[in-house]
């Protein structure tokens, strides 16, 4: 049985930065919030394609696609490490912040 | 300490250059991220989670004040003001920007460092002995053989791709403080019969997916044999050893497919084929190496000091730390120290910029501006006057790196996990982290006494869960994290892989879970003196497993 479709995004790497990028309307952006939602895969593959211009163009590296499910139309990551990445950051204060948390 | 020679210089500056226009060539476009990423790997940049991490490469652990000056100041100028010390004794910097890695390179280079052969499928990062030259119970310093390694290594051209990554380890002491037998070619430096110094070879060890001890290759080679019995060995394992399934590559499945007796043998014939004198380290090479590791020229001291033992005394903040995190020296009236970076509740391995100047500037005013990361993600100032203990004590303190639980429950080790790692499935610091609030209290951790807890965030067990007396491996399960425990792993010298308990647990119940099996030691060991491994060992996995899942009556 063929998996039934996901809603998703597109995500990556910004190539200058390192940090995770969303595919948005009409640029890359930081915010998954902002990402373009594929509702079907006659959506997805139009947006793979988009995505695929921007690896490319070198704005982007490792174009992949991100299940999510959607609150009130806003996506968010549906597995634990999507969910991470698109917080963009680490689960816990580090480096001189953690210092003062744990001394705290 | 060891100084590259002029070619080492020049190749490392000539090696920014070009890395310095591949970039170039990347950021504009010229080159493509198929075409680039094998170049970057080669420099130690890999692209994770959030963004790039560049590895830096610490040949066999040993760093000087300056050099770690450097790397505080890396830390700060392009990075977040902290690093990470990791398992194979290298640091990684989690948030550089592209266009500013060949800068970074170049303020290495300024310092004799770089990120070369730490990533790839080369010879790694020889590693060794964090107390290699200072301990008292150590046939001759190791790190004459890795930094013979380290040369012939680099950049050999039969060796610089090959099916796998290649991690050699060297000790020289009675204690096994390098975890030989988890290498791909574990050197154990013995004496035979006749007096002479000389190898114990073990080969195929290695953790990951299918986590295997290293065996006996050879009980015995003679030193100048060093170079030339290696050499064999790699072309061996780079002839057989399989290239279509990464899994299947590293040479610990070579070894237990065609069996150790036919890969020694193998080894053995094309070892009495191969030219060894063009080929061995000329002897004059190997004496101007080990000249660098002449002890260094410490004031000679007598066995006591007064005020040290006052301090001890008067401060039993101070006299735990030093029963706990202190070594013996060869030298009378000196110590080696473990500055752990696990403060309860920490990232274990972090440093902060400022704690790397701290532990800079200790070294330089009592440690002979030397120190050492160890695999188990802390510091040693390998050479401490007892008259300057208690500087050193409460210059530590002073930086949040006073923690006196060396080898205790809250040592922990962690790999970067979820929280960086692109390759994980589940996260360890924070697992990590609320272990270690959970046994905060020091005089429940002395009670415990030495327990290993090592947790990987994927099969890749960078964080050597296998060898922990407690092991802790996160997995994917559908989306969410689960942890698998494992127990009576030991990585010293009589190495152990753990076994798993069985069916794993949610995140948040893994604090729970790892107090359990400790109540559960308390209650069964047979004295105070009697370890967790020791218990473990006598009684098996049964009584612990009863404790993880038996239904509370
Ligand atoms: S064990 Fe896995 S998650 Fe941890 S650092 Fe290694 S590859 Fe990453």
């Amino acid at each position: 049985m063929a998996k039934a479709f996901t809603t998703t995004v597109f995500a990556a790497n910004d190539l200058i930065g390192g940090d995770s990028v969303y595919l948005g309307a009409d640029a890359w952006v930081r915010d998954i919030s902002m990402a373009e939602v594929a509702g079907d895969p006659a959506e997805a593959e139009a947006l793979a394609a988009r995505a695929a211009l921007g690896e490319r163009a070198n704005i982007v590296v490792g174009v992949y696609a991100v299940d999510v499910s959607l609150a009130d139309g806003t996506p968010w990551p549906v597995t634990r490490r999507e969910q991470i990445k698109a917080s963009r950051s680490t689960t816990i204060p580090v480096g001189p912040a953690a210092r003062l948390d744990v001394a705290a | 300490m060891y100084r590259y020679d002029e070619f080492d210089a020049r190749f490392v500056k000539a090696r920014v250059a070009e890395f310095r226009d591949q970039v170039e060539r990347r950021l504009t476009g010229s080159l493509t991220e198929d075409e680039f990423k094998p170049l970057r790997l080669m420099n130690g940049l890999y692209l994770q989670l959030h963004a790039y991490m560049l590895r830096v490469a610490i040949p066999y652990g040993t760093i000087s004040s300056r050099q770690m000056r450097m790397l505080a100041e890396i830390a700060e100028r392009w990075d977040r003001g902290y690093g990470h010390f990791t398992t194979r004794q290298n640091i990684q910097f989690n948030w550089p920007k592209l266009r500013d890695v060949p800068d970074i390179l170049d303020a290495l280079a300024s310092v004799e460092m770089h990120a070369i052969q730490t990533s790839g499928n080369c010879i790694r990062n020889t590693t060794s002995d964090p107390l290699a030259g200072v301990a008292p119970d150590e046939i001759e310093d190791p790190r004459v053989t890795c930094e013979v390694i380290r040369q012939w290594s680099s950049l050999h051209p039969e060796f610089t791709f090959l099916g796998r990554k290649f991690k050699i380890a060297v000790s020289a002491a009675e204690e096994d403080r390098a975890a030989v037998a988890t290498h791909d070619i574990g050197l154990y430096i013995v004496r035979n019969d006749a007096g002479e110094v000389g190898y114990r070879v073990l080969v195929g060890g290695g953790q990951g997916r299918t986590p295997m001890l290293a065996r006996e290759l050879r009980a015995f080679l003679p030193k100048a044999d060093l170079l030339p019995y290696l050499e064999a060995a790699l072309r061996i394992y780079n002839l057989h050893g399989r290239r279509d399934n990464k899994f299947k590559a590293r040479i610990k499945i070579l070894v237990h497919e065609l069996g150790i007796e036919e890969y020694r043998r193998q080894v053995e014939a094309e070892f009495a084929r191969i030219d060894r004198d063009a080929i061995a380290a000329p002897a004059e090479e190997v004496s101007r190496i080990a000249a660098y590791f002449a002890p260094p020229d410490l004031p000679v001291r007598p066995a006591e000091d007064a005020a040290f033992e006052r301090a001890l005394k008067t401060d039993p903040a101070f006299a735990a730390w030093v029963a706990q995190n202190t070594h013996d020296h060869r030298a009378q009236g000196y110590r080696a120290v473990t500055v752990s970076l696990k403060p309860v509740g920490g990232v274990p391995g972090d440093a902060t910029a400022e704690q790397m100047r701290v532990l800079a500037d200790l070294a330089e005013r009592h440690s002979a501006s030397e120190l050492r990361v160890t695999h188990e993600q802390n510091i040693v100032l390998p050479h401490v006057a007892l008259a300057g203990l208690y500087k050193v004590f409460r210059g530590l303190a002073g930086a949040g790196l006073d923690a006196p639980n060396r080898g205790l429950v809250t040592d922990i080790i962690a790999c970067p996990g979820l929280d960086y790692c692109a390759l994980a499935t589940a996260r360890s610091i924070p697992v990590a982290q609320a272990i270690s609030r959970r046994f905060a209290d020091p005089r429940r951790q002395a009670e415990i006494g030495p327990l290993s807890i090592k947790i990987s965030g994927c099969i890749n067990a960078c964080g050597h869960h296998h060898v922990g007396h407690i092991g802790i491996l996160g997995i994917d399960k559908a989306g969410v994290e689960s942890y698998q425990i494992t127990l009576g792993g030991h990585a010293g010298a009589d190495a152990s892989l753990g076994e798993r308990t069985g069916p794993g647990f949610a995140y948040e119940e893994v604090p729970g879970v790892i107090e359990r099996l400790v109540e559960r030691y308390l209650e069964l060991r047979s004295s105070r003196r009697e370890t967790f491994l020791q218990t473990y060992r006598r009684v098996g996995m049964e009584p612990f497993r009863e404790a993880l899942y038996e239904p509370a009556l």
